[in-house]
C-alpha cells in the first residue's frame, strides 16, 4: 500500500507518494477555493483565470508554451469546481524538471493577453451553448439553480451566460493577484520522484508567491428546506426525459455526514438498493437510476435521486421518486448492513492508487483533517448502528421538502404533470431562455 | 452494462463506462448464501515479496507454477515482458478456455474479466442488438443461483462490476479486494453463468425495456449517438459494423426469447472465451481455481463468422440530420485499416499530431489560428477488421459546413505532407505517457489484454506499442497518411440545428 507524506514548505502544504514502478509523475497544483470565490455577477472568473494561465506567459506565447509542453508529451489541464481549482498534470520522469518549469511560468508569469482573453470568452460562450445540447448536463445546471437559487453555490463553475459580459481582463488579473499566495496552494505529487528531487522543484513554484492572500469570507446561509416545486425544462423532440429529485442536506463537516452517506448508499447506491430496484429492475423504466451524495465537501451537499425514463413514463417515475423519498425522510430504510459490507469491501479501491490517494489527502486537508484520517473511515462505518443511519436520514431530509427538475418536451408532459401533482407549483423554463442573444 | 459507443477509445483509455452513470458510488453486484463456503477465510495470505517477484516472472517461473497442476492439462502458451517491469502469461485449458495472468502487487486488489469473442458484427440483419441485450441478461439467474444472487453477493464484497459490448467482443469485469474468498467466489459465479444461465420470458421482457431506454439515451436523444449511427450506416453498406451495438429499436422490439437462447448456445462457450486476471494474485492458486470451475465445461461448436465485405469506396457519401442543437456539428470519416495492420501504428501517431492538444495541426489551424471551429478531435477505431479514422468538428457560428469540410480536408492533406520529426517525437512521448498511465490500473491493463487477445489472439500487442512507434520512419508515416486521407473516400454526417 502507498504511504502519503505531507510536509509544509513555507505557507504551502505538499503531499507526495514515491512510487517508482513506472517512469512517470502525476501532479496537482490546487488552489483552496474554486468558483465560490467568483464575485457576485462574475460567475466563471476562476475558470477563466485558470484557462488564461495556459494561454501564454511573459516569455512564451500561447503557441510556444503549448509546443514546449506537448513536445515533452506532458499533460496539463485546468479543472475548476466549486470548492477547488486545480492544474492537474502528468509527465514522463525524464521530463519532470522541464514540465514543472513550464507550470511555474504559467502560475507566476501569465501573459494575460487581451486577444486571448477575448477568444476565451467566445470559446466559453460556445461551450455553454453546447452544454444545453446534452440533456444530462442541462438537468445538472438547473438542479443547482433549483436548490441554491442566487446563492454562489447556485452558479455553474463553468460560468453563467449573463455574467460573462461583465468579466474584464482586469478582473482576471486582480483575482490572480489576490488568490495566488503560498497559504492558498496545496501541491501533490505521486510517481517516480523522491523528496530530494522534489524539494527544489517545489521551491521554485512556491518561493515567488506572497505568503498570504485573500481568503474566502463566510458563505451566506443555504436553504435548509424547500417548498415543493417542479421545474420543467422544455426542450424539443425529447423521447426520453431526465428526472431529478433534489433536497438540501448538510455541509461535509457535519458529524452526521458519514451516517447520511451510508444511508444514501443503502437507499440508491447499488443495483440491489431500494431505489434502483424499484425503477430499473421491477419497472424497467430507466437504464440509469441512482442516488448522488458526495463526501469530502465543506459546502452543503445536496441529496439527489436521478433517473431517465421515456416520456410516457416520466410522470409516473417522478411520482415514484417522491413516494420513495418521503418514507426515507421519515427514517424508513432497509439494506443498511448490505451497504456497510459493500463499502468495507470496496474501501481498498479508494486508497489503491497513488494519484487517487493524493486527491483524497487534499480533500481531508480542506476539511481540516489529517490525511491519515481517511484510513479510519472503515472503523467509523463499522461503528455506526442502523439507528444512527436512519436518524441521520430523518434529521436531514424532510417529507415533501424537495424539488423535482425534469428535462422534457413540455407539450408532451405538462398536462399529465399538472393532473398528477395538483398541489405542486410547476415552473416551465425554455432550455435556452437565459441565453438571450445566443 | 453498456454498449460501447464508437467514440469510446479502447486502446489507452478505460472502456467500461458505468451503467448507473453519474452515481458516486455505484457498481453492479449480488449475494450468495450457499456458495462455496467451505474455504472461506482459509486462503493463505501471500506475502508481499512473492508478489514483487511474480510481477516479472519468466517462462521458467510460470512453468514451475504449473507443476503442482500437472494433472489438469493446463498448458503455458506464451509469456511476454514489458520494460523489464512486468510480465504476463497466457495459459490454455483443454476445453479451449484461454487464461491470461498478470501479477501487480501495488495494492491488495485484483480485476477479473471474462471476454467472449462475440459482438454486434456477429448479429444478422433484422436481429441487431442481440449481443448487447444478451450481456444484460447475463446478470440474471442461473440453474444454481436465482436472479438477484449475483448482484447481492458481489455488492456484499464491495465488488465493482460492469460489462461492455462492442462490435467485435463482449466482456464482463469485476474488481475486488484480495481477501477472504473473493477470487474463488468470482471464479465460481463467472463459470456458472457461462453455462447455466436461465433465460425466461418475464426476465427477458423486463430487461428489454431497460435496453430500449438505454437506446433512447445513447442514440435517439443524443446528438453524438445519432450522428455516429448514421455515419456507420453509410460507411459500411455491407459489413456488419454498419449497425449500432445497441441495435435498432424495431429489431429490439421484435427480439424473441428463442433467438437469445440460440445466441447463448452459439457463442457462450469456453472455447470462445478468455479469462484475464490482473492484480494481487498468485499463479498456481488462480489457475487451480479456474480449472476446478471451468475445466469440466464442454467446448461448443461455434457459429462461423464470415464478414460481408464492402466494395471499395469510390465517391464521397454524405448525410444531413436536423436536431434541436445549438451549433452545427460535423463528422468526417475515412476508411482505416484494422488495428493489427502495420499501418495502424502510423495512423495512431498521425492522430496525435493532427488532433491531440493545442499544438496539434488541425486544432492549431482551425481552432486557434483561423477561429473557424470551436473544437476538433480525431478517433481511430480499434477494430478487428477495417474501420474508420473519424474527425469530429464543431464550426464556429456563421461558418458554413461545406467550407469547414473543405478546409479540414485540405489541412489534413497538408499536414500529411509537412509533418516533421519533432511532431512525431511529440506524439511518441504523449502516447508513451498514456500507455504507462493505463498500466497503473489493473482494470485498464486487463482490458488491453482482453481486447487484443479477443480480436487478434495476441495479448502481447499491449506491450508492443512503444517499439512500433519508435520504429516508424517519418516518410513512411507521411505515405500512410496520404494513402488514408483521400478526398473521395470521405463519409460525412452533418447535424444542423432544427427550426425550434
Amino acid at each position: 500500500m502507498y504511504h502519503c507524506e505531507k510536509f509544509k514548505y513555507k505557507a504551502s502544504t505538499v503531499f507526495f507518494i514515491e512510487d517508482a514502478k513506472w517512469p512517470m509523475v502525476n501532479f496537482v497544483i490546487t488552489l483552496r477555493t474554486g468558483s465560490l470565490a467568483d464575485p457576485f455577477g462574475k460567475a466563471g472568473l476562476t475558470r477563466i483565470l485558470f484557462n488564461m494561465l495556459l494561454r501564454g506567459t511573459k516569455n512564451l506565447s500561447r503557441t510556444h508554451f503549448n509546443d514546449r509542453l506537448e513536445n515533452l508529451g506532458s499533460q496539463l489541464d485546468p479543472i475548476v469546481g466549486t470548492e477547488l481549482a486545480i492544474l492537474r498534470g502528468a509527465c514522463l520522469k525524464r521530463h519532470l524538471k522541464e514540465t514543472l518549469s513550464l507550470v511555474q511560468e504559467a502560475l507566476h508569469e501569465p501573459r494575460f493577453e487581451e486577444k486571448e482573453f477575448e477568444h476565451l470568452l467566445i470559446d466559453i460562450r460556445e461551450e455553454l451553448k453546447q452544454e444545453r445540447d446534452d440533456d444530462d448536463a442541462l438537468v445538472e445546471l438547473y438542479l443547482r439553480r433549483a436548490l441554491f437559487g442566487e446563492h454562489p453555490l447556485g452558479r455553474s463553475p463553468l460560468g453563467e451566460w449573463k455574467d460573462l459580459q461583465q468579466i474584464t481582463l482586469q478582473d482576471v488579473k486582480e483575482l490572480h493577484k489576490q488568490r495566488f499566495s503560498q497559504d492558498q496552494f496545496l501541491l501533490g505529487f505521486s510517481g517516480d520522484v523522491s523528496q530530494e528531487e522534489l524539494t527544489p522543484l517545489v521551491q521554485k513554484i512556491i518561493d515567488p508567491l506572497p505568503e498570504t492572500g485573500h481568503t474566502l469570507g463566510p458563505m451566506p446561509p443555504t436553504p435548509e428546506t424547500l417548498s415543493p416545486e417542479i421545474w420543467l425544462i422544455d426542450k424539443p423532440e425529447r423521447t426520453q426525459t431526465q428526472c431529478r429529485l433534489i433536497s438540501p442536506t448538510m455541509s461535509g463537516n457535519h458529524p452526521d455526514t458519514t451516517a447520511f452517506w451510508l444511508g444514501a448508499m443503502a437507499f440508491g447506491g447499488t443495483f440491489t438498493s431500494t431505489f434502483c430496484k424499484e425503477v430499473r429492475e421491477i419497472r424497467g423504466w430507466s437504464y440509469t437510476a441512482y442516488v448522488q451524495y458526495r463526501r469530502y465537501r465543506y459546502t452543503p451537499v445536496p441529496f439527489v435521486l436521478g433517473s431517465a425514463p421515456a416520456t410516457e413514463q416520466a410522470v409516473d417515475c417522478l411520482a415514484l421518486q417522491a413516494d420513495l423519498f418521503n418514507p426515507l425522510a421519515n427514517g424508513k430504510l432497509e439494506g443498511i448492513d448490505h451497504a456497510r459490507q459493500y463499502f468495507l469491501g470496496y474501501f481498498p479501491f479508494e486508497i489503491s492508487s497513488a494519484a487517487g490517494l493524493i486527491i483524497l489527502a487534499m480533500r481531508m486537508e480542506l476539511l481540516g483533517k489529517e490525511p491519515d484520517e481517511m484510513f479510519a473511515l472503515p472503523e467509523k462505518i463499522k461503528a455506526l448502528s442502523d439507528d444512527d443511519v436512519r436518524h441521520a436520514m430523518q434529521t436531514h431530509l424532510h417529507e415533501n421538502a424537495f424539488r423535482s427538475v425534469v428535462v422534457a418536451t413540455a407539450k408532451d408532459i405538462k398536462k399529465p404533470l399538472a393532473e398528477r401533482f395538483p398541489d405542486a407549483k410547476i415552473r416551465i423554463f425554455d432550455y435556452r431562455e437565459d441565453m438571450a442573444n445566443a | 452494462m453498456t454498449s460501447v459507443s464508437h467514440k469510446s477509445r479502447i486502446r489507452l483509455i478505460r472502456i467500461a463506462e458505468h451503467s448507473l452513470a453519474k452515481s458516486t458510488y455505484v457498481s453492479h453486484c449480488r449475494t450468495i448464501s450457499h456458495l462455496v463456503k467451505k474455504n472461506v477465510e482459509s486462503k493463505p495470505i501471500i506475502c508481499h515479496e512473492q508478489f514483487l517477484r511474480m510481477q516479472c516472472w519468466d517462462t521458467n517461473d510460470y512453468q514451475e507454477a504449473l507443476k503442482p497442476l500437472s494433472e489438469t492439462g493446463i498448458t503455458l502458451e506464451a509469456v511476454h515482458h514489458f520494460a523489464h517491469k512486468i510480465s504476463a502469461a497466457r495459459f490454455s485449458l483443454q476445453n479451449g478456455l484461454k487464461v491470461i495472468l498478470m501479477a501487480n502487487p501495488a495494492a491488495p486488489i485484483f480485476s477479473y474479466q471474462t471476454w467472449f469473442k462475440v459482438g454486434s458484427k456477429h448479429e444478422k440483419v433484422g436481429k441487431t442488438g442481440l449481443a448487447h441485450l444478451f450481456e444484460h441478461l447475463m446478470f440474471k439467474g442461473t440453474r444454481n443461483h436465482p436472479t438477484g444472487e449475483f448482484d447481492i453477493e458481489m455488492e456484499s464484497r464491495g465488488c465493482q462490476t460492469n460489462a461492455a459490448t462492442w462490435v467485435d467482443w463482449t466482456y464482463y469485469t469485476q474488481s475486488l479486494a484480495q481477501h477472504k474468498d473473493n477470487l474463488e467466489c468470482i471464479v465460481h459465479f463467472e463459470s456458472d453463468r457461462m453455462s447455466n444461465l436461465i433465460l425466461d420470458e418475464k426476465t427477458f421482457r423486463s430487461e428489454l425495456e431497460v435496453v430500449k431506454n438505454e437506446r433512447l439515451m445513447s442514440v435517439d436523444n443524443s446528438i453524438g449517438g445519432s450522428m455516429s449511427e448514421k455515419l456507420y450506416q453509410q460507411a459500411f453498406p455491407e459489413h456488419h459494423y454498419q449497425w449500432p451495438t445497441i441495435g435498432y429499436m424495431d429489431d429490439l422490439e421484435k427480439t424473441e426469447l428463442a433467438t437469445l437462447k440460440q445466441f447463448y448456445k452459439n457463442f457462450y462457450a469456453p472455447n470462445n472465451a478468455i479469462v484475464v486476471v490482473v492484480g494481487a494474485i498468485e499463479a498456481t492458486q488462480t489457475l487451480e481455481l479456474i480449472w476446478k470451475s471451468y475445466g469440466h465445461l464442454q467446448p461448443q461448436e461455434l457459429e462461423p463468422y464470415a464478414p460481408e465485405l464492402d466494395p471499395p469506396q469510390t465517391s464521397v457519401r454524405m448525410s444531413l440530420l436536423s436536431k434541436p442543437i445549438s451549433t452545427t456539428q460535423v463528422l468526417i470519416a475515412y476508411p482505416a485499416p484494422p488495428q493489427n495492420s502495420p499501418e495502424y501504428s502510423a495512423l495512431e501517431l498521425l492522430n496525435n499530431t493532427l488532433c491531440d492538444g493545442e499544438s496539434a495541426h488541425l486544432y492549431r489551424k482551425l481552432v486557434i489560428e483561423d477561429r473557424v471551429a470551436s473544437d476538433v478531435s480525431g478517433f481511430l477505431t480499434p477494430f478487428a477488421e477495417a474501420g474508420l479514422f473519424e474527425f469530429a468538428i464543431t464550426p464556429m457560428p456563421g461558418i458554413n459546413h461545406d467550407d469547414i469540410i473543405e478546409k479540414l480536408d485540405a489541412e489534413i492533406r497538408q499536414a500529411c505532407l509537412n509533418i516533421t520529426q519533432e511532431e512525431v517525437d511529440k506524439a511518441r512521448n504523449s502516447l508513451e505517457l498514456a500507455l504507462l498511465q493505463s498500466f497503473q490500473d489493473n482494470e485498464s491493463c486487463a482490458e488491453m489484454f482482453g481486447h487484443f487477445e479477443a480480436n487478434f489472439g495476441d495479448f502481447s500487442m499491449a506491450f508492443k506499442h512503444i517499439d512500433e512507434w519508435k520504429e516508424l520512419e517519418l516518410e513512411h508515416i507521411k505515405a500512410i497518411g496520404q494513402k488514408t486521407f483521400q478526398a473521395h473516400k470521405k463519409n460525412i454526417v452533418i447535424a444542423k440545428p432544427s427550426e425550434h
